[in-house]
């Protein structure tokens, strides 16, 4: 009986050693580089009722990546996407101290590419422009009251200060997502301003 | 459907106190593998007069379901075929139902697919997901538990796993060899 049990448990501890390696079955369709300041905030030292906070892209569709020398064509990578969406969260400082999403509606401009507003969130969307070789996009937030507020990207802004670029790839092509850290962002991963 | 377990457990377990004749012969077929993975199997085995047993079993997956899942979702190898050599040590006395270790080696064939960086002739890189095939050969070992039904029908459960020697970045880090099958003995 005493064999069975050794030659069960040598069995056993084979069977769960093999079993914890394993790169196999999961296949993720999607690659991720990491290309910083991609996404511009045109920050003032100071805003005023009526002035615009203007976010902007305009990266080439040929990307440096870490460890490669060449350049990476995101646009043949991701099944010639005609662009690459992101999100973000402005929030306003309510009078009892707490953040809460703030609704831009009517002064939310849309210039170069597409924007949208949610229910706690915003997207944007930049565009594949042919001549230029170039996925852009310029929106603007039009700030209309004073007080405190702050943007962010998501949970790419608040553990990593960037914002993260994700292919429209269509069918079954390779979505390529960009990390890429903004430098407006504090270590917290908020660009915070003050309207007088 | 409970009538017919209990009538199944009665018939087992009146037919476990007899011990049967050894029969020295088995061929099966794994149940669970050609449902779930659309794997059809065959395996023979032959007993040896001690507790040894020794044996070969080959499968072919023909499934849709994977197919689909391999070409456009998230699964990123498919197996295609295998031939599986293996020897048995009965872990019990009984002839009728018993405990059995297994080492198994495996010459298994099928897809991967993976996505790669290549540089074209103007020295761009481009990602893209390429799909290949590879043969490979695991070792590996099992457990498992047999009983027989009415002496020549046999019923097995069977757990193990092996390891890829052979192309390891194209096939698959573990082979599985997890089972239900049924058999005749003759």
């Amino acid at each position: 009986m005493k064999k069975i049990q050794y030659i069960g448990f040598a069995l056993l501890s084979f069977v769960l050693l093999v079993a914890c390696s394993n790169k196999d079955s999961e296949f993720f369709n999607e690659v991720t580089i990491q290309v910083p300041n991609q996404l511009v905030i045109d920050t003032q030292s100071s805003y005023t009722i009526q002035d615009t906070l203007w976010l902007h892209t305009a990266f080439s569709r040929y990307l440096p990546e870490e460890n490669y020398s060449n350049l990476l064509d995101v646009y043949q990578s991701s099944g010639q996407a005609t662009g690459f969406q992101f999100a973000f969260i402005l929030e306003k400082k309510a009078a009892n101290g707490t953040w809460e999403f703030y609704p831009l509606s009517t002064n939310l401009i849309e210039e170069l590419g597409d924007v949208q507003e949610y229910n706690g969130y915003y997207t944007g969307y930049s565009v594949y422009n042919q001549t230029a070789k170039t996925y852009d996009f310029r929106s603007g937030l039009k700030l209309t009251e004073t007080g405190e507020y702050r943007i962010n990207f998501g949970y790419e802004s608040l553990i990593n200060q960037a914002v993260i670029f994700r292919s429209n790839s269509q069918a079954n092509n390779l979505v390529v997502n960009i990390r890429s850290k903004v430098a407006a962002l504090d270590a917290s991963g908020y660009y915070s301003f003050m309207v007088n | 459907m409970y009538k017919s377990f209990l009538l199944f457990l009665i018939c087992f377990s009146a037919a476990a106190q007899d011990q049967p004749a050894v029969k020295h012969h088995e061929i099966r077929t794994n149940v669970l593998g050609t449902i779930s993975q659309g794997a059809y199997n065959l395996s023979i085995e032959k007993k040896t007069p001690g507790n040894f047993s020794y044996g070969l079993g080959g499968s072919i997956t023909q499934s849709a379901s994977q197919k689909a899942a391999f070409e456009t979702g998230n699964k990123s190898n498919l197996p295609v075929w295998d031939i599986t050599p293996f020897v048995r040590y009965k872990l019990s006395k009984s002839i009728r139902s018993y405990y059995f270790a297994e080492a198994f080696s495996s010459l298994n064939h099928g897809k991967n697919k993976a996505i790669l960086r290549n540089t074209d002739a103007a020295n761009t890189a481009v990602y893209s997901v390429e799909k290949s095939k590879y043969t490979s050969l695991a070792l590996g070992g099992s457990l498992g538990y047999k009983f027989l039904i009415k002496e020549v029908f046999a019923l097995e459960f069977l757990v193990g796993f092996g390891s890829n020697l052979l192309n390891t970045k194209q096939s698959p880090d573990v082979v599985s060899r997890v089972g239900l099958s049924i058999g005749y003995q003759f």
